[in-house]
């Protein structure tokens, strides 16, 4: 059963910060749409099927060939913080 | 003499010696400037995709063979999703369920004679960035050549009964990697990395004790401090007639204890998932031959 | 005929003799877009100087003789699509800054054949959507009637081609999103074969559903389009090894040729106007000597469910890089790296993009995957064995593209479930990675244009093509009146 405490396992789990004034609306949205997903309790997996889909031989894969990396600059380009070269991180509570 | 027996396991981070990361072609090397070994692929940019690397397979079979284990002849790639810093894509490209090694047990010598180790599995997957932690800031830096260098992921069963069975099944798998010639493993140097399992049960019991996880070990010497505290700091909890909390400590190599990690690492769920960019890949009988051929045996 | 009705190969034509210039082309493409965009709304980014400039260096291949099939010609790019240098949105908050510095290789494609780039068309927000309204930037007009949606998720492409701002698009189509906008601005668009078009730079949603396509006036130049963006790419380990040439079956026999109908797609659910406008359709290509064959999809009863659980799992995972640090929006307003994280999400998502992340997390959490994901994973092989067993006796499929034409801004979109279940149409082509072509076939009582997916087996796109084509040989199609 979808409720608030699930939903807030979940914005959790996926670090997504949910204001308390939001859950029960989203609480709302999503039993909608679990509630069309739990159509699956329907279903039954009955044969023995690959799930995982078909292979690629060995051969097929990419070689160990070096090739250069990119410039620093570019790397750091789009980062809103970074400092010496390197990202910058806020605080990590540990 | 102890009335508990010790249940160890250890989870073995062994770096491959290929010439470039697992998931891109950037080159695999010691030291040089932060975020300089680095592409889109790797940093994780929007649009990007891994592409696996051929030789860090053929490195997975040598090792399958060195380590008297099986091969998974169908392999698969899966993501294991979590948050970190050190994380740039905030999934790991690991392998969950059909890993490219399968068990095995490779034999040990400790001062009481002969004992087999069993393996559970071993696995490829990228290794993560690096986190240095500027205190005067309170940031943490963090650079990404490390992101995508590949890793063999070595699982053991929980055989293991004290911490000189760990040090010697450690030795021996380092020695057999470093001879197939697919790892230098050198703690030292960061290319053999070690976490362990520990828990103690009663000898007539038949269910395992709760098993803590004791991360940040260096070296060989500190594995076995950290195993002999972590096994005396749980006797002395059972003797208590407390409980031993499952969880992940970190062990203090200057006071040689084991602590409690307050972070998120004790509880994931990891989501674990097929990795829907990496096709499964099959090693044939044949594959496998070439490959014997190649070893030095 | 006016500049604009032209498609590539009139065009082509008219650049190789120099009757233009790429520089006057693609100038009048940027006046049209000048006038005429503020009442559609479809690109979020026009790059008038590097277009020009493209143009130029086309001008001088054009005057050496090499020129090649997209040489000088106008193209528009879905903002999912990097663009090395040029701003890549797609259509989110959370990366109203980012710059790639990478071509994706579609455009690596186009671009060494030094074709010009307009502009980044509007989508909705990370091809999360069937309206183009979830957009942080804009929303999307249809150019038959501006009170109406474009669809979407690839509505900005498929605006611009009925409004004619470009002379070909590329767009991304994950479950619809080429076809259902193409089919609600009524111009043609295809999504090929799974693996034929490589990902490499197409930001990704579902990653097993997603390809790269082009819209056009018709489908000759998606078929031009596709020869060119095609192929094996080393840069991405899912793209196809096999060789197709899309224009191999322009001009192909349809006497003889056998076309399912899956029932499930003829009756109730779909609109009236829209059944009877394929269904004449359908006649025509019986009349030109086709075999209809009437067949039955029971898989389609989970269709809509194995579509959502699949993407929004595979979702939620690749938009987990989002989180301030390496590129995109950073919340201004925190402490500690899981405060940046968390706002910074919670800050740069739309709302529909966090309830996609949320179910896609929920379908793969300890507990809940077998109930979900790993249903879902059966079902897709349940589909392709189904498609499987009908291609077997069949050459091609035919279906609506949509249950309904464009509906009114502001209907639908605010109900989640109503809009997923609209994609029942579109959505089992992504599931088996089989190629679908939506083609104009008819306008409703409004004079909005409806259109039909011809789907073919996985690897026969070039079928596809030539069996849309003979249609489109003798369809008079209406023009929007902008």
């Amino acid at each position: 059963m979808l409720n608030t405490d699930l939903i807030s396992y979940l914005a959790n789990l996926s670090k997504i910060e949910v204001e308390d004034a939001d859950k029960e609306k989203l609480v709302s949205e999503m039993s909608a749409i679990v509630e069309l997903m739990d159509a699956m309790n329907e279903v039954t997996i009955e044969d023995d099927l690959n799930l995982n889909g078909e292979g690629i031989s060995l051969s097929n894969l990419r070689e160990d060939e070096v090739v250069e990396s990119f410039n620093r600059e570019l790397v750091l380009a789009n980062a809103s913080h970074k400092k010496d070269g390197f990202f910058v991180v806020p605080k990590i509570m540990e | 003499m102890s009335r508990y027996i010790p249940i160890i396991g250890l989870e073995v981070h062994a770096q491959l010696l290929t010439k470039t990361k697992i998931f891109c072609s950037c080159e695999v090397d010691f030291g040089g400037e932060q975020n300089t070994r680095c592409c889109p692929v790797c940093t994780g940019l929007p649009g990007t995709l891994p592409v696996l690397n051929k030789q860090v397979v053929k490195y997975g079979v040598k090792a399958a063979l060195a380590l008297n284990c099986g091969v998974g002849q169908y392999t698969k790639i899966d993501r294991k999703n979590y948050f970190y810093p050190d994380l740039p894509k905030a999934y790991q490209i690991s392998q969950f369920d059909l890993p490219v090694v399968k068990s095995g047990k490779i034999k040990i010598e400790t001062e009481d004679g002969e004992k087999y180790i069993r393996i559970h599995h071993a696995h490829i997957e990228e290794d993560a960035g690096k986190l240095i932690h500027d205190n005067i800031e309170n940031t943490s830096l963090a650079d990404y050549n490390r992101c995508g260098v590949p890793l063999l992921e070595i699982v053991s069963e929980p055989d293991m009964s004290s911490a000189e069975e760990a040090r010697a099944y450690l030795e021996k798998i380092a020695g057999l990697l470093q001879y197939a010639g697919v790892s230098l493993c050198r703690m030292e140097e960061g290319s053999l990395r070690a976490d362990v399992n520990v828990s103690i049960k009663r000898p007539d019991a038949t269910k395992l004790g709760t098993k803590v996880e004791i991360k940040n070990l260096n070296s060989l010497k500190a594995i076995v401090r950290a195993i002999d505290y972590e096994i005396e700091r749980q006797t002395k909890i059972l003797d208590a007639g407390d409980v031993v909390i499952q969880e992940t400590r970190k062990f203090n190599d200057n006071r040689g204890i084991t602590q409690s990690m307050r972070s998120k690492e004790n509880a994931h769920d990891y989501r674990y998932f097929k990795e829907p960019d990496v096709i499964p890949v099959i090693i044939s009988d044949e594959d496998i031959a070439e490959i014997k051929q190649q070893c030095q045996y | 005929m006016a500049l604009c009705d032209m498609g590539i190969l009139e065009l082509r034509q008219m650049l190789d003799s120099k009757e233009i210039s790429s520089v006057e082309l693609t100038q009048y493409y940027l006046d049209r877009i000048r006038e005429l965009d503020s009442k559609v709304e479809s690109y979020i980014t026009v790059c008038d100087e590097e277009a020009i400039l493209a143009a130029k260096r086309a001008d001088e291949i054009i005057a050496s003789g090499n020129t090649k099939m997209l040489t000088g010609i106008p193209i528009g790019v879905k903002d999912n699509i990097c663009t090395k240098d040029i701003l890549t949105t797609c259509a989110s908050k959370m990366l109203y800054n980012f710059i790639p510095p990478y071509n994706a290789t579609a455009i690596e494609k186009i671009k060494s054949q030094d074709a010009v780039i307009l502009g980044k068309l509007n989508m909705d927000e990370f091809a999360m959507g069937g309206s183009t309204q979830t957009s942080y930037y804009k929303k999307t007009k249809n150019p038959y009637d501006i009170t109406r949606v474009p669809g979407g998720s690839s509505g900005g492409s498929a605006a611009a081609m009925a409004a004619k701002l470009a002379v070909v698009t590329l767009g991304s189509d994950t479950g619809g999103s080429i076809r259902q906008p193409a089919a609600f601005c009524g111009v043609t668009g295809m999504k090929p074969s799974y693996g034929a078009v490589s990902r490499y730079g197409l930001v990704a949603f579902g990653s097993s559903l997603d390809q790269i396509g082009p819209l056009a006036k018709s489908s000759k130049e998606c078929a031009e389009v596709l020869n060119v963006i095609s192929g094996r790419d080393i840069h991405d380990g899912t793209s196809s090894r096999k060789q197709i040439d899309f224009t191999s079956e322009l001009d192909c026999e349809i006497k003889g040729l056998k076309i399912a109908l899956p029932k499930e797609f003829f009756g109730e659910g779909i609109d009236e106007e829209i059944r009877q406008a394929v269904l004449a359709a359908v006649k025509k290509y019986e009349k030109m000597g086709a075999e209809i064959v009437e067949v039955s999809m029971p898989s389609l009863k989970y269709a809509i469910q194995t579509y959502y659980l699949l993407s929004s799992a595979e979702a939620s995972s690749n938009l987990s890089r989002y989180d301030g640090i390496k590129f995109g929006y950073c919340t201004p307003k925190a402490k500690t790296y899981e405060e940046r994280i968390m706002r910074t999400r919670k800050e740069g998502f739309g709302d529909e993009v966090k309830r996609r992340i949320l179910l896609g997390t929920y379908a793969l959490s300890s507990g809940y995957y077998d109930a979900y994901y790993k249903k879902a994973l059966y079902l897709r092989e349940k589909i392709k064995a189904e498609y499987a067993k009908i291609f077997e006796s069949c050459d091609v499929m035919i279906t609506p593209t949509a249950p309904t034409t464009a509906y009114k801004i502001g209907d639908s979109y605010n109900d989640p479930v109503k809009m997923y279940l609209a994609d029942i149409c579109t959505v089992t082509v992504n599931i088996a990675g089989l190629p679908a072509v939506n083609t104009t076939c008819g306008y409703d009582k409004d004079n909005m244009p409806i259109g039909m997916s011809i789907v073919g087996k996985a690897f026969d796109d070039a079928k596809v093509l030539g069996v849309a084509d003979a249609f489109e040989k003798n369809f008079m199609s209406v023009d929007p009146s902008l």
